[in-house]
């Protein structure tokens, strides 16, 4: 399984020089972390201009304080934990923090649709989903969240966020791979 | 709070998605395989000018913490101590002055109608001037708590990364609070009072972590502090 882009080894010596206000040290940490932190924020927005804005927000808080970094846990999830916070505050702020309505979706077993799909198409389909949705599935599949830390993160419970993951999957099945709808016995319908 | 992995290691994200086991460990697959999205500007040049900015301006605060921190911090305690005391004593203050006025009204047997729209009035009056009073204790509070962070910022030894997390979660939410102030006025008593409980929790968190100067003036201060607690 391909690890969580953030998932990079940074040398003590880098975060001691970034601890000493070196500029340039700084560079080298946002030129390492920007792609994943943009990234992350944008899946999480669905927005460029709000994702960018996270991505320097989220950036400076983390050289700002990374005097106060202590290395008990890896560099790239002390930065991630803040980007995600970041990304989550705002989409709270916004007033975009509702999930989708009670709808049940079925999870069939199926082939998965996005094997076939290309990555325009998934990210499309991606960008259909409530964000709260996508935010759920996006911290769970590719970061790699536990369900209970994703319920913390969104202040729900945990069967929310595995419903959140069950929904939008079936979501992004039926988006990628829309089936016809079977004509129901005795139906006036007419298919010429 | 976020649970980082001490040795940061990535959980499966994909097995039992939701009840799904192929297809979740798939779409787990497919979602990362999706080419990670670039800024379309650089953003490190407004970064870089506003770091350089806050460098410029926190270097002489780390040298007037080397030598201060004593008495700025004996200083913003003794006023959080002043704060918190006076903290009740408005509303009640208030309530005495405004009830001794209110039955002398009704005294005159002729304005019963009246001295109800007194009561009442005298009423209204005691409750505005208390949320009034309440509100500035409150903004008092907040100013204190604020003014005591910010100068104890370079004295804290490194937090560990979920208090680091946290206090960062705090600052976000403080930051909520005053777009709700902004924005919802009528509000502002419960939302200045979310706000002190909000920085009294970071400033649990950073003296938590407070480095104890070896000073017998610090731990002094130190003791106000656990005495306000």
């Amino acid at each position: 399984m391909t690890a969580s882009s953030f998932q990079q080894e940074v040398p003590q010596s880098m975060i001691d020089r970034a601890k000493a206000g070196e500029l340039d040290a700084f560079e080298r940490l946002y030129r390492m972390f920007e792609r994943p932190a943009y990234t992350l924020a944008l899946r999480i927005l669905g927005d460029a201009e709000a994702a960018r804005d996270v991505l320097h927000d989220a950036m400076l808080k983390v050289f700002q304080r990374i005097d106060q970094y202590r290395s008990d846990a890896p560099f790239w999830a002390w930065l991630r934990q803040i980007a995600l916070n970041e990304a989550l505050m705002r989409l709270r702020r916004e007033r975009n923090f509702e999930s989708e309505s009670d709808v049940d979706y079925l999870v069939d077993d199926a082939a998965p649709t996005w094997v076939h799909a290309d990555a325009s198409a998934l990210e499309r389909a991606l960008g259909t989903l409530p964000a709260l949705t996508r935010s759920v599935l996006w911290m769970y599949h590719v970061e790699g969240y536990s369900h209970p830390e994703i319920a913390q993160f969104v202040g729900k419970t945990t069967s929310f966020s595995k419903s959140q993951v069950a929904r939008g999957t079936a979501r992004l099945r039926v988006i990628l791979d829309p089936q016809p709808l079977p004509i129901a016995a005795g139906s006036s319908a007419c298919l010429i | 709070m976020s649970d980082l992995n001490a040795n940061g290691s990535i959980k499966a994200g994909g097995i039992n998605a939701g009840g799904n086991k192929s297809g979740g460990v798939k779409l787990g697959d497919a979602l990362r395989a999706l080419p990670l999205a670039t800024p379309g500007r650089d953003g490190w040049t407004a970064l870089a000018a506003q770091l350089a900015g806050n460098s410029r301006s926190a270097r002489p605060r780390r040298r007037v913490w080397r030598y201060g921190v004593p008495i700025a911090l004996a200083a913003g305690l003794a006023l959080a101590l002043v704060v918190s005391h006076l903290l009740p004593h408005p509303p009640a203050t208030t309530v005495t002055t405004i009830a001794t006025v209110a039955p002398a009204t009704t005294s005159s047997s002729s304005g019963s109608a009246t001295s109800v729209a007194n009561m009442t009035n005298a009423k209204t009056i005691q409750t505005q001037e208390g949320a009034a009073a309440q509100l500035a204790a409150a903004q008092n509070r907040s100013q204190a708590l604020e003014r005591w962070l910010r100068d104890t910022r370079y004295a804290a030894s490194p937090l560990p990364s979920q208090d680091l997390v946290a206090a960062s979660e705090i600052e976000n939410l403080i930051g909520l609070v005053d777009v709700e102030l902004a924005s919802t006025p009528t509000r502002a008593l419960p939302l200045w009072q979310r706000r002190v409980a909000l920085l009294e929790d970071l400033t649990a968190l950073r003296y938590s972590n407070y480095r104890l100067a070896e000073t017998a003036s610090t731990t002094a201060s130190i003791d106000t502090l656990n005495r306000i607690n």
